[in-house]
């Protein structure tokens, strides 16, 4: 390709002029990273969507009237839907169950999250015993290792996006370092050294 | 200096070097490792939390035909928007207006029917008057309907919006939406089909046959549903069916569909049921040549390939949903497949094996087109 990648500002002035394309491209960068966000929030598959397509709607219907003082559109989107999902979440009686059939009745189909596991224990087991031991932290400390780790926001972006203080990420981050260390003190000296940069 | 293993996760340009070495951060940090064994053994450790820590908190990803459904309500509501805009608190308003709309409509809709009579005649007359609706609400565009009937002597596959494909047997009628809105999906059926469902754990997906419903969340089953016989039969094949009773006049757009009491059908069991009441008549597992549904070339297809050449495997898929696939036989004459795609939807088949192969294809006015390179 010859056309070199466009920044997200130059995705951000596209928006803000009507530009399509630009807002394609801005869908494209960022539902997938978003969604993965959004399940750290709610387990509930269908609020995150419904929160994305929302954050998104609502950019191209305010296209005009959003402002050029953005320092990130990554920033904008994580936190708009942050803000989605808790409305959301309070709005909706937890009655997800209503529609959907008990999972018992079905045992054939698997959801996602599973299916990604057991991939994922076939390449570490080290991994898929993190997983479930992510699984036994506070969603908070979840989320923020989440920002900070896979996401790479700054800790102060972090603290910005989960509206609290920087030195609470850090605390919520150290406290959950503290119970996988003394949870799985043995998981890693395996896979020092046989673990290549994992993909993500 | 000596951090801490706790310190080294939590510090910047760890991290940053960690998920981004550069020439200069390698230097850096192995020379810091260089530093005395237990400082090796630190970082070592430290690097391997960071990338557990990223690597796992980023598995949850949206599926293709996620990503695509939340893709097709945004440009939804795009077309919907362009017109004024209020200002005033925008983030509530856009949440419920769609569906509210588009759910009014349906029922309006629902209540016509059930006024002009319960025939399927009925039904359709209605649906070519349909312009009372769309005028009723001229912002909303209106999910498309359509409906395909295969008046040939040969299967015809109907691809749906989600990417589910249904093999139309003939005589079969089988009505849709032509776009993939959110929640349920359902379709209307009259006569025989093979259904393969793509898989939606949040979105059921709904046949129904004047009296009779099917619901699935993603599974593969044949239908056999004649127009004027009180009796559907159900076969199937991969994964699990439920099937209840429902209104004569359910309104297949509807989101609110009663279900009754429901039977549950387990893979190669097949089972009669009856229109008026909703009970079972028959079933049984299929083991032998006991078939009542006689025997289609699909349902009984396994596609279960090995080291297969292409051309069997895209033969096997034209003949089976009758649908063309275009592609350069000398290009791809050394290509062979290995796969099993037992109860995949069609689009699903068909871009697990291009995926297989390198190539890519696209389906265009119900041919397949596979453009692509020689295999090694």
């Amino acid at each position: 390709m010859l056309r070199a990648e466009e920044t997200d500002q130059m995705l951000w002035e596209g928006i803000r002029n009507g530009d399509e394309r630009a807002f394609t491209r801005t869908f494209d960068r960022y539902h997938t990273t978003l969604y993965n966000y959004g399940c750290k929030l709610s387990a509930d598959t269908t609020l995150v969507e419904d929160a994305i397509q929302d954050v998104f709607s609502d950019i191209w219907r305010l296209r005009f009237t959003l402002t050029n003082q953005i320092s990130s559109i990554k920033f904008y989107l994580y936190r708009s839907l942050r803000r989605r999902i808790h409305t959301s979440q309070s709005r909706r009686p937890r009655t997800d169950a209503l529609s959907s059939l008990p999972d018992s009745h079905l045992p054939f189909i698997s959801n996602n999250s599973e299916a990604i596991i057991i991939e994922f224990e076939s390449k570490t087991m080290q991994s898929r015993r993190l997983g479930a031991l992510l699984e036994c932290l506070p969603h908070r400390q979840v989320e923020a290792i989440t920002l900070r780790y896979f996401d790479e926001f700054s800790f102060a972006d972090t603290a910005r996006i989960m509206g609290v203080s920087e030195k609470s990420v850090r605390n919520f981050i150290y406290k959950a370092l503290v119970f996988l260390r003394q949870n799985q003190e043995r998981i890693l000296p395996v896979s020092l050294f046989v673990l290549p940069f994992l993909p993500f | 200096m000596q951090y801490t293993l706790t310190e080294l996760i939590q510090k910047n340009d760890f991290i940053d070097w960690v998920l981004h070495p550069s020439a200069e951060s390698n230097a850096y940090w192995q020379g810091y490792a260089a530093g005395s064994p237990e400082k090796k053994r630190v970082v070592a450790s430290a690097r391997g939390y960071v990338q557990l820590l990223a690597a796992d908190t980023g598995r949850h990803k949206p599926t293709p035909e996620q990503s695509e459904q939340m893709w097709q309500v945004v440009q939804h509501n795009m077309t919907r928007e362009d017109r004024p805009i209020p200002i005033t608190s925008p983030g509530k308003e856009s949440q419920s207006t769609q569906p509210f709309f588009i759910r009014k409509s349906w029922q309006l809709a629902a209540s016509i029917v059930v006024l002009l009579a319960f025939s399927t005649a009925a039904y359709r007359y209605f649906y070519s008057q349909s312009d009372f609706t769309v005028s009723e609400s001229a912002t909303t565009p209106q999910p498309k309907m359509a409906a395909r009937r295969n008046n040939t002597q040969k299967p015809m596959t109907v691809l749906l919006p989600d990417g589910s494909s249904v093999v139309l047997l003939p005589g079969g009628q089988l009505d849709y939406l032509s776009q993939n809105l959110p929640g349920n999906r359902a379709v209307m059926l009259s006569g025989k089909a093979f259904f393969e469902i793509v898989k939606d754990k949040n979105r059921p997906f709904y046949v129904f046959t004047d009296g009779l419903a099917t619901k699935v969340l993603g599974t593969s089953f044949l239908l056999d549903a004649p127009a004027n016989a009180d009796e559907v039969k159900v076969e199937v094949r991969t994964g699990r069916v439920l099937v209840f009773k429902a209104n004569r006049d359910q309104d297949f757009r509807s989101e609110n569909v009663a279900e009754g009491q429901t039977t549950v059908l387990i893979p190669n069991q097949k089972s009669a049921f009856s229109r008026s009441n909703g009970q079972q008549i028959k079933s049984l597992v299929l083991n032998s040549h006991l078939k009542e549904v006689e025997p289609d070339a699909l349902f009984d297809q396994s596609f279960a390939f090995d080291d297969t050449p292409v051309a069997e495997v895209f033969d096997a898929l034209q003949r089976s949903y009758n649908i063309p696939i275009h592609y350069d036989r000398a290009l791809l004459k050394d290509c062979t497949l290995n796969a099993t795609l037992v109860g995949e939807p069609f689009a699903k088949k068909l871009s697990v094996i291009c995926a297989a192969l390198g190539t890519e294809y696209k389906i265009s006015n119900d041919e397949v087109f596979v453009s692509g390179k020689a295999c090694q």
